[in-house]
């Protein structure tokens, strides 16, 4: 019958003068009119989507002793209850399972992919008898009898064989990680099973937009059947059509497939079929049978087993996706461990003293382990050479290179004091393997002379010094900037004098501070910082308050949002 | 199906062969709007109704409710053996009037 609610009168009242001819009394068949309408019924009332489009089959056996109704429905399928109980009397729903239970002997309710089937057994009247059948209706139903044996017996063969097939996959899942291989033999199974004489299995590819080969059986045609995308026109492929619809579609001499669907080059097209395969309502791929013999389609018990191989198949590929996924995450996280842990073993441990001058630094790491670092080297007479730095690029490849530059600028201590031509050495030392991976770094580097009370420095495209002397109504950002190391062989570097006279206080920092991002997205700014800046050094007087004081208005402008980068600082003050 | 109303307020269906899924939501919706305060009895002659199955008992129920709120009462006249074994075993004769 259609899945219609309309459909289901007819369809009982069949059943029911079927079992009128065989004899069975009134009040027997008004309870399997009403026991079979109840399932019915349920078959189509919670049935979803395309499922609706497959009939419900209800079949009817009289036995020797009993009748066995089986009623197969496309719902999504319920537990049938342990206990069956009657609602209260003034319930308006629950009474058709009630019916079902209390008008039957015996109930099953077996589940099944994309099938259910509700099996009901009521014992015959004692004193029926049959109503002698003629000779002609008793060959007919030994006919009957023969058929339905050789099709029972088709189906237990079939079944026996995939069941073992599976078993047997279940037992070699833990050895074998080779997603193809295992394919390939679930598929050669599948196909001996059906007498099946091609198969092509394509799976979705990772960016979820076309339909990619993965076997074409028999021999491996792969190469021959180009991948398909998603949005070709229907009428172009046959597999396509499958997975926009989501359903099973057939293909034989009645529908033929197109003169140009992939499949007919890929394998026999006599018969076949395309079952569409999903995981969590996602698609996962296509599996396509198909036979020679035109006059030989697949049944019924073969499609059956199609779907239960091909789901099979699916969890297979979709817990080989996840554990490649969880591999790679591994990797990543792995990965940004060993970044972070080189990135902290560049920082220094201990802040050499510099009287009048006191520093402080900050390293703050965002989620993803940039490229920022400092360093502070003794550079003789009492100076000290201070470094910032930001190698543009994250993971463990940025920390690499801020290793690297660590130590290229550590082994020359003759230039400390001469930051313009350093930092146009340590360019050109580093210009051909910043080059070869197509990476830069920005950098800011100045010497501390206490003597003389100056910071020397020069600018490799960083962020500008900030500098706030006693008297200025704001700091100020100074120092002329030139390329980032690595853009250009021979970049020569400004070199800037500023005095930090009693009182004064200085600020090496990296874009992660400017560029701090609040919930809204908006960023704070040079200007804003400068304001920060300025207020720390007038209303801290030592520079750990200082520093205190600027990564606190940092954190209250961003508000929770999680930073997006690193963020690195040097706070200098002269002691008042 | 005809839906009689008498001078006291009932209201009498007759000749309604079927109360099932796919026509118990249109009978409710044709009955319940003529289902008046005034209204204290619903009879539903059922010597022609060959079958009623859980959502046409459910349909009675919700009837039945509606009724009671003022006193009122369903009443189904000469139900089969078969109907009769129905209410029986899903106690809803308990609930609604019987006449053979």
């Amino acid at each position: 019958m259609a899945c219609d609610l309309s459909a289901v009168r007819a369809a009982t009242l069949t059943v029911r003068d079927w079992l009128a001819k065989k004899g069975l009394p009134e009040l027997d068949l008004g309870g399997w009119e009403l026991v079979l309408a109840e399932a019915a019924n349920n078959a189509v009332k919670y049935v979803e989507g395309d499922a609706s489009q497959q009939p419900v089959a209800i079949e009817v056996i009289w036995g020797e002793r009993e009748i066995e109704a089986r009623v197969t429905d496309h719902t999504a399928g319920f537990d049938w209850p342990a206990e069956v109980d009657l609602p209260d009397v003034d319930a308006e729903n629950g009474r058709g399972l009630f019916l079902i239970k209390s008008l039957t002997d015996e109930v099953f309710y077996l589940r099944h992919t994309g099938q259910n089937v509700l099996v009901l057994r009521r014992a015959r009247p004692a004193n029926l008898t049959d109503i002698s059948p003629t000779v002609d209706e008793l060959q007919n139903r030994l006919a009957d009898a023969e058929l339905a044996l050789v099709d029972m017996t088709a189906e237990l063969a079939s079944s026996y064989e995939s069941l073992v097939a599976l078993f047997r996959y279940s037992a070699e899942l833990g050895a074998h990680t080779n997603l193809k291989d295992f394919s390939q033999r679930l598929l050669k199974d599948l196909m001996q099973i059906t007498e099946a004489d091609g198969a092509v299995l394509r799976l979705i590819s990772a960016d979820g937009k076309k339909l990619e080969p993965l076997l074409v059986l028999p021999g491996d045609e792969k190469n021959l059947l180009p991948p398909i995308p998603l949005n070709l026109e229907t009428d172009g492929s046959t597999e396509i059509s499958a997975a926009r619809r989501r359903q099973d579609i057939w293909f034989g001499p009645e529908e033929p497939l197109a003169a140009q669907d992939p499949l007919r080059s890929a394998m026999p097209t006599g018969n076949g079929i395309c079952h569409p395969f999903f995981v969590a309502n996602q698609l996962v791929g296509i599996a396509t049978l198909g036979r020679a013999d035109a006059d030989k389609p697949f049944a019924a018990a073969q499609v059956n087993l199609l779907h239960s191989f091909i789901d099979f198949l699916a969890i297979q590929i979709i817990n080989a996706r996840l554990l490649d996924e969880r591999t790679v995450a591994q990797v990543t996280r792995r990965e940004l461990e060993i970044a972070a842990e080189i990135q902290c073993s560049l920082l220094p441990t201990k802040i050499p003293k510099c009287p009048p001058f006191e520093m402080s630094a900050a390293y703050q790491s965002a989620l993803q382990v940039g490229g920022d670092f400092y360093d502070i080297i003794p550079a003789g007479d009492g100076s000290l050479l201070l470094v910032i730095a930001d190698v543009m690029g994250k993971g463990v490849p940025a920390a690499l290179f801020a290793a690297v530059l660590r130590s290229t600028l550590r082994s020359m201590p003759q230039l400390f004091k001469q930051p313009a031509e350093l930092m146009a050495t340590a360019n050109r030392i580093l210009f051909p393997d910043l080059t070869r991976v197509d990476m830069f770094v920005t950098a800011l580097v100045a010497c501390l002379d206490p003597q003389r009370r100056k910071l020397i420095s020069a600018n490799a495209g960083h962020c500008p010094l900030l500098v706030w002397q006693p008297g200025m109504a704001q700091a100020q950002a100074l120092g002329e900037s030139s390329l980032p190391l690595g853009i250009e062989p021979l970049t020569r570097y400004p070199q800037t004098e500023t005095d930090l006279p009693a009182g004064a206080a200085a600020l090496l920092y990296t874009d992660g501070l400017s560029e701090t991002r609040n919930a809204a997205g908006e960023m704070l700014g040079e200007e804003k910082l400068i304001r920060i800046f300025t207020q720390a050094a007038t209303q801290t007087s030592d520079c750990d308050s200082g520093r205190h004081f600027l990564l606190t208005r940092l954190g209250d402008f961003r508000d929770h949002t999680p930073m997006t980068d690193d963020q690195t600082l040097i706070y200098i003050r002269h002691h008042l | 199906m005809n839906l009689a109303a008498a001078s006291d307020g009932s209201l009498c269906v007759t000749g309604l062969d079927r109360l099932s899924a796919s026509n118990c939501a249109a009978f409710k919706e044709l009955v319940k709007p003529r289902l008046t305060d005034q209204c204290r009895l619903l009879e539903l002659d059922c010597s022609t109704m060959q079958f009623i199955d859980s959502d046409g008992f459910g349909t009675l129920v919700n009837l039945h409710r509606r009724l009671a709120v003022n006193d009122g009462k369903l009443r189904l006249k000469e139900p089969s053996p078969m109907l009769r074994q129905s209410l029986r075993m899903l106690h809803l004769d308990e609930i609604f009037e019987l006449t053979p």
